[in-house]
């Protein structure tokens, strides 16, 4: 829990695009709130891998959703019923059903679909979201929270200097 | 542009590919491997063997060597066992989490074989909630199959005692000649005691001499007084009175004969034709008529038509839960997990399914092909039943044998339906339920259907026996007169049914061997059954003539003693008639004599004067 509070300062305090931070944050929401063994995963990770999103604000995010999944589970199971089985959609889902690509993206699976329209909502509110917070917190607080006593001891932990020797995760 | 995008990324993509690729590649074996012990061993409720699980890439194929599934009654033997297993599997749905099996071929299949270990799950691993097993059914076989053989002993022993001699007739049977006998001598007892006792009251000889004398002594001389009168006059009363007794009492006497005639007279005839009627009830009773002879053939075929039953049952029992889906244990991982949702197509995709699963039963008899299509756990995502054909043609012992089945768990309530048909089946030496009993040699032509839910059974089948040869090895006993009355039958049929719960079903089993049987047994027993009779006959007319002989003496003497009654009787009567003269009389009679002789003297003197 530190580290991943000392990895969150340190992106934070670091030189990094707030857009790409924010973007590697809310991508992450896809890979914590579907089941990771989905098809649509690997391309998101080719996508993640590909553009110069931040992959520590990536995997910091992929940790705190994985999380929040198990309380979010059951909504996105619910969520991913109500539109499969939507009269409405019906028509529309069995199309896609007939295709092998949509199949191999487990569409029809209720947790796949309700955690892809959850992430999707969620999306661009995490995305502005991150990138209004972090542009507030380096012109406001920074200067502030470097004076903190935590943020010493955050610096003066072990595993903070072996990722300040690391480093360059960032971009 | 290009500042967004990052080419190392595209090596980094490419290592994780390759990593999971070569995890797949190299753990997706032992993983398979692992995962069909795991869940076969529970659905089993007995261990589940794979010896090895191979994987090729192109096409994809799974390769499973040496599968050993355990019969959960046998630990030691295993239910199904097979060498080589070759799976075609589809690789997009396999990506999708999804194992379509095209077609599977399996080699070197074998049943009931042994096992070197035991195949018995430890307690950790057997499932809490107890399931329907085949234990049940066998418990429930075995009670039947005990019913079964006390039914046959019952059978056995009433059949045996089909041959017994006279004496042992005799000596065991209620007969009616010895009881009606008897009861006839009970009242000839009765009857005489009653007779004795009348017979005591009744005057003897010497009693009627001493009346007769009185009599002559009060009614000879004359009264020589009044008093003289009044003294004979009070004798004669009483004698009268005697008389008047005696006569009652003879009256009683007669009516006490009268009713002993009457009373044997009406038990002679009954007893006359009770021999007659106890050979009847005998022979009814003894000679295996119809009656006797209904169950005989669910004595012979019984036991082997339940084996049979029950080791069908077994393995519907063992494979339904398999086949069956787990509705509860569904909803519970859609609950977590998710679900996939199903939408109408022409290429439907469920969690598992077997396309197509061939394979070639060799038995001693020759191989049996089998091909069972459609097994999925999810028949109402592929919207088809689990069909099953097995055949065999040109096998050693048989014509023809076809199985057709389909299994439909689409809804709610399953439907199972079995079609099965034997032809020219060459039965040899087939023990049968009568101990020493076989079947030597016969030709069998089956046709049966089956129908199964969860819980019940309707099934019946029709089976012809033709060129049957019976043998007993038994040298006595019913097996042996078994065998002999079977001798004369070379063909019969039989029908069974099977109706209730699986675990207790209940078995119906009708035949014309029944009547062939007891037409035969009739035949075969009636020798020795006319001589029995003729002994019996002229044993219970010996007792008869006991009885007739005290009849035929009791009677002549109740004869005789009514002869004897009538004679007293009439002595008795004319005692009575006797008559006493008045005092008065005589003296009136005195008077008038000597009026008419002074009327006399007169009429002399008057004739003298004219």
């Amino acid at each position: 829990m530190l580290e991943m509070l000392a990895n969150f300062l340190k992106l934070l305090n670091s030189d990094a695009s707030p857009s790409q931070i924010s973007l590697g944050f809310a991508f992450s929401l896809f890979l914590g709130l579907t089941p990771l063994m989905s098809f649509h995963n690997l391309i998101l990770i080719f996508i993640v891998l590909m553009v110069r999103v931040n992959l520590t604000a990536f995997f910091l995010g992929l940790a705190l959703f994985s999380l929040t999944a198990f309380g979010l589970n059951s909504v996105s199971i619910s969520l991913g019923e109500a539109l499969l089985t939507s009269s409405e959609l019906n028509a529309f889902w069995a199309g896609l059903y007939q295709s092998d690509f949509w199949r191999l993206m487990k569409f029809n699976q209720t947790l796949v679909l309700g955690g892809l329209s959850l992430s999707l909502i969620l999306f661009l509110p995490i995305f502005i979201g991150s990138l209004i917070f972090i542009r507030l917190y380096r012109k406001r607080f920074m200067a502030w929270i470097k004076t903190l006593k935590i943020s010493r001891m955050i610096k003066a932990s072990k595993f903070y200097q072996v990722y300040e020797k690391l480093g360059g995760l960032n971009d | 542009m290009t500042k967004w995008i990052r080419w190392s990324g595209l090596a980094g993509f490419s290592v994780i590919l390759l990593l999971i690729l070569a995890f797949w590649y190299f753990a997706a074996g032992p993983l398979i491997k692992l995962s069909i012990e795991t869940f076969g061993s529970k659905a089993l409720g007995a261990k589940l063997d794979v010896a090895s699980v191979d994987l090729e890439l192109n096409p994809v194929k799974l390769v499973l060597h040496k599968i050993e599934a355990t019969d959960k009654k046998h630990p030691m033997k295993n239910l199904v066992s097979f060498e080589r297993a070759e799976a075609d599997l589809l690789f997009l749905p396999l990506l999708m989490g999804k194992t379509i099996i095209e077609n599977v071929s399996v080699e070197g299949v074998a049943f009931d074989t042994d096992r070197q270990t035991s195949g018995e799950l430890s307690a950790s691993d057997q499932t809490v909630t107890k399931q329907p097993s085949s234990s049940d059914n066998s418990q429930a076989a075995s009670t039947q199959d005990k019913d079964t053989s006390n039914k046959a002993n019952d059978l056995s022993e009433r059949a045996l005692d089909a041959l017994p001699t006279a004496d042992e007739l005799l000596a065991r049977e209620p007969l009616l000649t010895v009881t009606r006998g008897e009861a006839m001598q009970a009242s000839i007892d009765a009857h005489k005691l009653k007779i004795d006792q009348a017979n005591q009251a009744l005057p003897n000889k010497a009693d009627l001499k001493s009346y007769e004398a009185e009599i002559k002594q009060l009614l000879s001389g004359k009264f020589k007084s009044l008093d003289d009168f009044k003294a004979r006059k009070k004798t004669f009363d009483q004698l009268k009175a005697k008389f008047k007794a005696d006569q009652a009492e003879i009256k009683a006497a007669k009516q006490a004969l009268s009713n002993a005639n009457k009373d044997i007279r009406q038990q002679w005839p009954e007893l006359q034709s009770a021999p007659g009627q106890d050979i009847h009830n005998i022979q009814s009773k003894y000679t295996l008529d119809a009656v006797g002879a209904q169950n005989l053939s669910a004595l012979i075929l019984g036991d082997k038509i339940n084996g049979y039953l029950q080791q069908g049952l077994g393995y519907y029992d063992t494979l339904s839960p398999l086949l069956a889906s787990d509705k509860k244990e569904a909803d519970k991982v859609a609950e977590k997990e998710g679900r996939f949702v199903p939408f109408a197509t022409d290429r439907p995709l469920p969690d598992f399914w077997i396309k197509s699963l061939s394979f070639s039963l060799k038995l001693a008899g020759g191989d049996v092909k089998v091909l069972v299509e459609d097994i999925s756990q999810q028949p109402d995502v592929i919207n088809k039943p689990i069909k099953l054909k097995a055949s065999g043609n040109k096998l050693a012992h048989m014509a023809a044998f076809k199985l057709d089945g389909v299994l439909d768990y689409r809804h709610q309530k399953v439907d199972n339906q079995f079609d099965l048909v034997i032809q020219n089946w060459q039965i040899q030496d087939l023990a049968l339920g009568l101990e020493g009993l076989d079947l030597k040699a016969a030709s069998l032509d089956i046709t049966g259907q089956a129908k199964l839910d969860q819980t019940s059974i309707l099934a019946d089948a029709q089976g012809d026996f033709s060129q049957a040869r019976f043998s007993a090895s038994s040298s006595n006993g019913f097996a042996k007169e078994m065998s002999l009355a079977l001798a004369t039958i070379d063909t019969f049929n039989f029908s069974g049914d099977v109706t209730g719960k699986l675990k207790s079903p209940s078995v119906g089993i009708k035949s014309d061997l029944d009547k062939k049987l007891s037409r035969a047994f009739k035949q075969r027993l009636k020798q020795r059954q006319a001589k029995v009779e003729q002994d019996l006959k002229r044993k219970l007319n010996d007792k008869l003539a006991l009885y007739a002989g005290d009849y035929k003496d009791e009677v002549k003497q109740l004869d005789l003693m009514e002869t004897d009654l009538d004679s007293l009787s009439n002595k008795v009567s004319d005692l009575a008639k006797s008559k006493l003269s008045s005092y008065q009389d005589q003296l009136k009679n005195e008077a008038k004599a000597e009026l008419d002789k002074q009327k006399e003297d007169l009429k002399k003197k008057l004739k003298s004067l004219f």
